[in-house]
């Protein structure tokens, strides 16, 4: 007897190609603006936690605009989302990623390591 | 009156003499009637029946009303670089001050230090440097946003039914290319079945053609 979710895939099953998409173009953006935010950050002249504080809002405030300019418009074409019962779970967000959690926190992890590398490096240029 | 789509020829397949009908006719209740027909229509979900099934009465969206959704993807990536570039001016032109900045300190502390007068604190960084990076970076990171290639539905569905109602152009990345692994439709298996071939239509396709070779020739 297969279970719950066993079945839910077979009934709407998941393009994988879409899936991983979807998550390298999240990712992408993500490591990219992360070493945007060390610059930002080592010229603001940021130490210890004010920094990597700087760094979770920015990285928020990241992965919300992702979601205001690139997800959120395309709800309005898709009356898809409202009716059934599948879909309609986690709303638009559930249309193009799989866990909501992950797309707001994979943000965090993603892009650490850059932000780091800038932080410091900028921090080094301008404060020599 | 409009093109008849694939997915009214799928339907009227359906609807005809030899009728196939979903096996899962629950599941077609559920997501057909709210997804505009976009439900996956997979091989196994057919299967021949005795009697005709009834009509399902499906809707889709045009393709010039599709296209009015999504935004031309040129205009956007201009709009995309040039955001991202005025703000990494921006940025620059920060970092460059903040820069000037720590350097006037350090040379004011010197002066001072060897005038021994009282030593001045140092100060912070302006604050309009502060704003300006943060600024900046809000705007860079708009440009980039802007810049990042549309999703694609991950439900079978919907994608299914994104390439029926838009084909190529909603496949597209941000320099207008069509993506690299976008395999075309579906279905063409199974519209390419022998039984289901508009063979008119293709003979006068091909008629068409080897006119315009004729009057090429001349």
């Amino acid at each position: 007897m297969p279970s719950q979710q066993e079945l839910d895939f077979q009934i709407s099953p998941l393009v994988q190609e879409s899936l991983v998409h979807n998550t390298r173009t999240l990712h992408n953006l993500q490591s990219l603006t992360a070493s945007l935010f060390g610059v930002g950050a080592g010229i603001l002249g940021l130490e210890s936690y004010s920094g990597f504080l700087f760094y979770l809002v920015f990285s928020l405030i990241t992965t919300l605009l992702f979601y205001a300019l690139r997800i959120a418009p395309t709800a309005i074409s898709s009356p898809s989302s409202s009716s059934s019962s599948t879909t309609s779970k986690g709303g638009v967000l559930s249309r193009y990623f799989r866990s909501p959690l992950d797309f707001w926190t994979a943000g965090l992890t993603n892009g650490l390591a850059g932000f780091i590398l800038t932080w410091t490096l900028f921090y080094g240029l301008v404060r020599a | 009156m409009k093109e008849p789509s694939t997915w009214d020829r799928v339907l009227e397949m359906r609807i005809g003499g030899e009728s196939f009908r979903l096996s899962a006719c629950t599941q077609l209740d559920r997501c057909g009637y709210g997804t505009i027909g976009m439900w996956p229509l997979l091989p196994w979900h057919f299967s021949e029946c005795s009697q005709p099934v009834g009509i399902v009465v499906t809707r889709s969206i045009s393709k010039s009303t599709a296209k009015g959704i999504y935004p031309n993807s040129s205009t956007m990536t201009l709009i995309s670089k040039s955001i991202t570039g005025f703000g990494s001016l921006l940025l620059a032109h920060a970092c460059y001050s903040a820069q000037e900045h720590s350097a006037l300190q350090s040379f004011r502390a010197a002066t001072s230090a060897a005038l021994t007068l009282t030593p001045t604190a140092a100060t912070s960084l302006p604050m309009d440097i502060a704003i300006e990076t943060a600024v900046a970076i809000l705007v860079i990171l708009v440009g980039l946003v802007l810049g990042t290639s549309p999703m694609r539905p991950i439900q079978w569905r919907e994608w299914a039914g994104k390439i029926e109602r838009e084909g190529e152009d909603g496949f597209k990345d941000n320099n207008g290319q069509v993506n690299r692994d976008y395999l075309g439709n579906p279905f063409a298996y199974i519209e390419g079945r022998p039984n289901f071939v508009d063979i008119r239509k293709q003979r006068n396709e091909f008629t068409e053609w080897v006119k315009g070779q004729g009057q090429e020739q001349k």
